[in-house]
């Protein structure tokens, strides 16, 4: 990450300064030579108006100039982006695009930078969305210019670009510059009417704009039929035209120069290059020559390449004789050759001093390395091919840059390092697999590996040009530690493959291996070794707080403001799980109240910790303060685009409204996740979730037929082997089989349930297990085990005051407490150890919401005539007799019972009045 | 020598370029071959893969050099050269 400084007060690592951050977000100014292109600033203005404008073409047809006119006539402000290789990682462009924002609103992209401190683990999405919402603020329309996008080759960037062009508010604009068309949908906004193009053949000059040119900017003088020498031979290009300029400069014959002209039939670029160069004084074409190979110039960086003590004199004076060099700041203390015009004097230099090229190099380095500046120093280095100090710098960088976010460079420098030079390092070994799985390329990440731990096992080690047994101490010492860092990458890409028992088998060895102060691997290792034990892995939730905790603790350490949230998050959803609500309750809180403070509130992860507190309130009988809290969750997962975050919240919201009764709500919430999942697919933890909420709901209304659907789809039975994934399901398998009687087969799932929970210590689930083994038993009429299961379930819910959640359970759930409440206080205490003011509680609750006793979400009450049919019903009468009782005919009474079925959601008579006196509509 | 294009290089490949480009430029051009026909240039000779045939397109690009055509012409026979 180049951002300049950390105002982390943890950061730990010497981040080198970027002082060329700036000159790649400097608006150019247009030269003094300007032509204005009237014609081609309207096409601007009027494109502008949509969402991107693409300026496509060839090398020196004046696009970035066109832009510097434009951006000095136009009133929208215009933030200024200059691409570079180095650009082609996804997180350095994020960056800098930040940057360019923040040129025209300070305030922006605040969070957004902070999750760029994260070297990985963000989506990539949620930054973005972070820094949409704050360019929202931006009142009025403005720019955003990306100049030299054909340099860009990463799909993971041009994703981005598209990603920004469908989400952009109205305001934002793009405009990319580039020789060659970018991979963007830009058929779809050419149809939509949202791209403007300007081409090669908008951009050449016309014959007005040559001899606007020639004859009145730089007072030539030439005859019309000069110009239209020139315009032909060099057919509109800007660049040639300028060239042609320049070596005409100070000649008698002009006439006679354009002539010679006609008759060259050489690459026109080469041509002039010679002309405009034999016409400079000796010092300046050495100048010109020997600074070609620096990307930027300033004085002193061009005093060390060209052992000289004028440099930054001969940058103003090239500048102002118009020869293809740009300021790329106010100060003039940067400069840049015109990108054709260094690639031109580079291929001089090269045939005419191909020796010095490597001094040259070597000379640029060394500047760059006194300055403090490591990453231009690394570049030089491989094209001096100074390969060993190459490689020892990339080693140092490799290893501080995952700390502080990923540096795009590193696949780069990587594959112009010989092999040799990275086989022989573990160290180097191991970043390049980091680096290539990151990048996708698993198969090459696992050959480095292998190399890696190839050379850590064997004793001795090669290396070009050095002693191996100096480099084998150098490593001997480090070796185990090593090894747990390719752990970690093993951890990474079993994650990926969701293999579970490979994320702990290797995040432990990583764990084990790794130092304490590997903070950021380590906290890799930590987070993925949680997961494989949370929600979404085995379940076994005190492993997965024991990983998480330790993963908090890193994060805090080392100040990483992502992961700790990440962290924190997934601690008290698995201290939720252990049934400790209350704990976990003010942890939410306060963890919300930090995110809201570090503007981290609005990325989708966080919508998680609204909906947790809501549900944890809800469970706790306090609907009303916890349903905002779910809803405020699941809008901004929404507005993150998160969609596995917002589905989890929508279960939250679906339980809430399960609990306050609202089973019409539910259902419709039901149907908005279904209708999710048909565009997109949900990882497998969370489909299963979704069918077991289905299952919940469809019980709680009584619907049988659909949860036997959908227990057959499933392919639940009470043989399956038990996982944590199906717990849920299985749990309604249970709840299912009781409805029906088959208390048996109930009985034999659920005491396999309840020893796996508790050997995992999910007491969230435990508790509903035992209230069901207790409805079982009561069902059997066998009193004393239903006490005693309910007593247990009390117990393990009374530290964390679940109240809910045995309201659920009816009415023979409220009988049973009753029994409770009126036993000895002695066996209160001693065989269940839980309070009566505890049981007190929850009976107060049945009370107070007369749960399914009133608002059974019914999707239309019934009418009169409706109530009065299902009396008849009820008391045994066919249609006919009901017919004749209410004195209408056999067809209305049909009417009427279906009504009444599809009110109540049944399918028989029988059915409807059961339902009916469930719902207490009929005594 | 990892090769993600599936057809084995090096490959001969024929670039012709309107306008004519100097020899010198031979380097340029990973050591391609400069002739010329009429007022077109042609690069000619084996390039390693797929990667390099793009990388020297883009080389081509960025001088402003109007690229006529692309052409594979047959294999080299799978001897390599080029390390």
């Amino acid at each position: 990450m180049a951002i300049r400084s950390s105002k982390n007060k943890y950061s730990r690592s010497k981040i080198p300064q970027f002082p060329l951050l700036e000159t790649k977000l400097y608006v150019p100014t247009p030269p003094n030579t300007l032509v204005p292109r009237p014609r081609l600033i309207e096409q601007l203005n009027k494109g502008i108006k949509r969402k991107l404008v693409l300026i496509s073409a060839p090398a020196g047809f004046g696009k970035t100039i066109l832009l510097s006119e434009w951006i000095q006539k136009n009133e929208i402000p215009v933030a200024w982006f200059s691409v570079d290789k180095s650009d082609n990682d996804p997180l350095h462009f994020v960056n800098y695009i930040t940057a360019a924002l923040r040129t025209i609103k300070a305030d922006i992209g605040k969070s957004a930078q902070d999750l760029l401190k994260s070297p990985q683990l963000i989506p990539i999405q949620s930054i973005l969305i972070n820094l949409i919402n704050d360019a929202m603020s931006i009142p009025k329309d403005f720019a955003v210019v990306i100049d030299d996008y054909h340099l860009i080759e990463s799909k993971q960037v041009h994703d981005i670009i598209s990603f920004l062009l469908d989400h952009m508010p109205q305001q934002m604009h793009l405009i990319i510059t580039t020789r060659s068309d970018p991979p963007l949908p830009i058929p779809r906004f050419r149809s939509q009417n949202q791209l403007t193009e300007i081409r090669a053949s908008d951009l050449i000059f016309t014959t007005d704009e040559t001899t606007l040119f020639f004859n009145e900017k730089l007072n030539l003088g030439l005859s019309l039929e000069d110009i239209s020498l020139l315009e032909s031979r060099t057919e509109g290009w800007i660049a040639g035209l300028q060239l042609a300029a320049l070596s005409m400069q100070g000649l008698k014959d002009k006439s006679g120069f354009i002539k010679t002209f006609k008759g060259i039939d050489r690459y026109i670029g080469d041509y002039l290059l010679e002309e405009v160069l034999s016409r400079q004084p000796e010092r300046v074409q050495y100048f010109l020559l020997q600074t070609s190979i620096l990307d930027r110039l300033s004085g002193t960086l061009c005093d060390a390449v060209t052992q000289k003590k004028d440099s930054l004199q001969m940058l103003i004076t090239l500048e102002k004789a118009n020869l293809f060099i740009f300021p790329l700041d106010n100060e003039r203390s940067w400069f840049r050759y015109h990108h054709l015009f260094s690639g031109l004097l580079r291929q001089r230099l090269h045939q005419a001093q191909p020796d010095l090229v490597p001094e040259l190099h070597h000379r640029a380095h060394e500047w760059y390395l006194n300055n403090g500046l490591k990453y231009e120093a690394i570049d030089h280095l491989l094209a001096e091919r100074h390969f060993e100090k190459a490689a020892d710098l990339i080693e140092e960088i490799a290893g501080i840059d995952w700390d502080r976010g990923r540096e795009s460079k590193l696949l780069q420098w990587f594959s112009a390092l010989p092999d040799e030079y990275i086989s022989s390092s573990p160290l180097l070994c191991i970043y390049h697999a980091r680096e290539l799985f990151e990048d996708g390329d698993w198969g090459a990440a696992e050959m480095r590996m292998q190399e890696a731990e190839r050379m850590l096992e064997s004793t001795r080690t090669r290396r070009k040009g050095a002693s191996s047994d100096v480099l084998t101490q150098k490593y001997e010492k480090s070796k185990v530690e090593l090894q747990g860092r390719i752990s970690v990458i093993r951890t990474m890409m079993a994650s990926y493959k969701g293999d579970i028992p490979k994320i702990i088998k290797y995040s432990r060895q990583a764990l084990k291996a790794l130092r304490e102060e590997d903070l950021m691997w380590r906290s890799v290792a930590a987070t993925m070794l949680g997961f494989a034990h949370g929600w979404s892995g085995d379940g076994n939730l005190p492993k997965a707080e024991h990983a998480f905790s330790e993963a908090k603790t890193i994060s805090e350490a080392g100040g990483n403001i992502f992961t700790n949230l990440l962290a924190s998050h997934s601690l008290y959803v698995i201290e939720t799980y252990q049934g400790r609500l209350k704990q976990s309750k003010e942890k939410f809180q306060e963890l919300i109240h930090l995110t809201e403070e570090s503007g981290l509130s609005r990325i989708g992860v966080a919508g998680s910790n609204y909906a947790m507190l809501g549900y944890i309130l809800c469970e706790m009988n306090n609907i009303e303060e916890g349903l905002p809290y779910i809803k405020r969750g699941i809008q901004i997962a929404e507005l993150g685009r998160d969609t596995i975050t917002a589905v989890g919240c929508y279960f939250n919201l679906i339980k809430a409204l399960y609990y306050k009764g609202d089973l019409t709500g539910a259902e419709s919430i039901l149907q908005k996740v279904e209708k999710i999942t048909r565009e997109f697919t949900l990882p497998p933890w969370m489909s299963h979730a979704l069918a077991a909420t289905k299952g919940i709901i469809w019980l709680a209304k009584g619907n049988q037929d659909d949860t036997a659907r959908m227990i057959r789809e499933q392919g639940l039975s009470i043989d399956d082997e038990l996982s944590q994934r199906r717990e849920a399901e299985h749990t309604v398998l249970v709840h299912f089989l009781i409805e029906q009687k088959r208390i048996d087969e109930a009985d034999q799932l659920l005491k396999r349930l309840i020893k796996e929970a508790e050997n995992n210590n999910r007491i969230i689930i435990l508790i509903q297990l035992k209230i069901l083994r207790a409805l079982a038993f009561y069902k059997k009429d066998d009193l004393e085990h239903a006490l005693d299961e309910l007593g247990q379930a009390l117990s393990l819910a009374e530290p964390g005051g679940f109240i809910l959640t045995f309201v659920m359970g009816g009415a023979p759930v409220a009988e049973l407490l009753e029994k409770i409440l009126g036993m000895k206080k002695y066996w209160i205490d001693k065989k269940y150890s839980i309070s009566r003011a505890y049981v007190k509680r929850i009976l107060s609750a049945f009370k107070t919401r007369a749960p399914l006793k009133t608002d059974f979400g019914l999707v239309e009450p019934l009418s009169e005539r409706e109530v009065e049919v299902l009396q008849l019903i009820a008391a045994g009468f066919t249609n006919q007799e009901i017919a004749q009782r209410l004195y209408i005919s056999l067809n209305t009474v049909r009417t009427h019972t279906k009504n009444i079925n599809t009110k109540l959601n049944v399918h028989s008579r029988t059915q409807a009045a059961a339902r009916a006196k469930e719902l207490g509509i009929l005594e | 020598m990892k090769k993600p294009d599936s057809s084995p290089g090096p490959w001969h490949y024929w670039i012709k370029l309107k306008g004519r480009l100097d020899k010198q430029w031979t380097d340029w051009f990973d050591g391609l071959t400069i002739t010329y026909e009429n007022d077109t240039t042609i690069l000619k000779g084996p390039i390693a893969d797929q990667a390099a045939l793009y990388g020297l397109l883009i080389r081509v690009r960025d001088l402003n050099l109007p690229l006529l055509l692309v052409e594979r012409i047959e294999s080299s026979g799978g001897k390599n050269d080029y390390e």
